[in-house]
């Protein structure tokens, strides 16, 4: 399969960051064809500019001329072209970092994603795409999510939701990831790796 | 007189989350409130948390200078309201990275020694109001899960006074809607806030 890993983490030292090798990792070990998106290393801009925002409905479509920056254009492709979607990144205020969150803005256009009929029914159009996966921890416990619920997960499940029937999400997190010893941290970097190499 | 914070973000200057930003200003000042208003897209904030924010993150508010202005904004007020169009669910990446750079230790919340749960920080909030435009319909939005009202008035909300008020002021299938509509929303909106 071709996956594409988009990673959001501004530490390169970090945990976070960890998890997206022992993805890629994973991955390697399955033989799958593995492109990654460094959104941090590749000093993305993730808010629509006044020119995305204007082109809103003509940027993504696939019979026209192409994003007009080369950035989200390059994207857009890797994600046509993909059979799995991988998303690693920390949990920040209960949803995904803002690069993060500015990068399905950005890239998942009409034509891209989804299309809206002329009834004003919405289609989605990651057909290509069989599997969604998110790879995230949280600073905080398990019991403070069930309160407040988990909003990343919640925008990663409406990526899903514009795959086609048979595409499966997969949710791997650790919560409470500043109390947790290394031994712990380890456990869960082989729990991912193993889940990517049996994707 | 309530001392009221409106953050707005929206790309174009003709974005229906800008006009719903007029209306709620006039609503606003026919009510009295001292307004303050952070246009995110005007300062071109930049949302993406910094190496230096991540790995400080537990730092002092006065170690971080450059959100000061905001912050302090934040701890004036007693009423906070949020402008934006909602995306795939959510906010916008320019609103979401602003309460990931500024809603900091010290100033959102306190992490007291040996304390695993945080403590409110901006008890001064007393009402909490989202005011965002749907592309798509409500039925549409509810299957999603509203991700960015679940974070507003679940995970911002517990940092804000306990009794803390919620409104939500939607208005969906924008990319429908005919002028009368949106009209009529608008024309709404500014009464109501002007209650």
């Amino acid at each position: 399969m071709k996956v594409l890993v988009v990673h959001a983490h501004p530490d390169p030292e970090s945990f976070g960051s960890a998890l997206r090798d022992a993805v890629v990792r994973g991955l390697e070990t399955a033989d799958h064809d593995v492109t990654v998106i460094d959104l941090e290393a590749e000093d993305y801009q993730p808010c629509l500019t006044t020119a995305d925002y204007d082109g809103y409905e003509q940027n993504g479509d696939p019979g026209g001329p192409g994003h007009p920056d080369a950035t989200v254009a390059r994207h857009i492709e890797a994600v046509r072209a993909t059979d799995a979607l991988v998303f690693t990144f920390p949990t920040f205020w209960s949803g995904l970092p803002a690069v993060l969150k500015g990068w399905i803005d950005r890239t998942m256009l009409p034509g891209v994603s989804f299309s809206v009929r002329d009834n004003g029914s919405v289609r989605g159009e990651l057909r290509n795409v069989r599997r969604v996966v998110g790879v995230t921890t949280y600073g905080s416990p398990r019991g403070y999510r069930w309160l407040v619920g988990d909003g990343g997960r919640r925008t990663i499940r409406t990526i899903r939701w514009s795959c086609g029937p048979r595409c499966r999400m997969r949710w791997l997190s650790l919560d409470a990831l500043d109390g947790r010893p290394d031994s712990e941290r380890g456990a869960f970097l082989t729990d991912v790796e193993h889940e990517m190499a049996n994707l | 007189m309530t001392r009221t914070l409106v953050v707005v973000t929206h790309p174009s200057p003709e974005g229906l989350a800008r006009q719903a930003l007029v209306r709620v200003l006039a609503g606003l000042e026919r009510r009295g409130d001292d307004v303050e208003v952070i246009d995110l897209d005007a300062e071109a904030f930049d949302p993406r948390l910094t190496l230096d924010e991540k790995r400080r993150h537990l730092d002092p508010p006065d170690t971080k200078p450059w959100v000061a202005d905001h912050t302090a904004a934040l701890q004036r007020a007693e009423r906070l309201i949020l402008v934006y169009p909602t995306w795939w669910g959510g906010f916008p990446a320019r609103l979401k990275g602003w309460f990931d750079r500024t809603w900091i230790t010290g100033v959102a919340y306190t992490l007291p020694e040996g304390s695993t749960r945080i403590h409110a920080g901006l008890k001064n909030i007393k009402r909490l109001e989202i005011v965002t435009t749907h592309g798509s319909s409500r039925l549409a939005n509810t299957l999603q899960g509203n991700a960015g009202k679940l974070i507003a008035f679940r995970t911002l909300r517990l940092l804000c006074h306990p009794l803390c008020r919620r409104r939500f002021h939607a208005f969906y299938s924008a990319g429908s809607a005919n002028p009368d509509q949106v009209a009529t929303w608008l024309d709404g909106l500014e009464e109501t806030f002007a209650r």
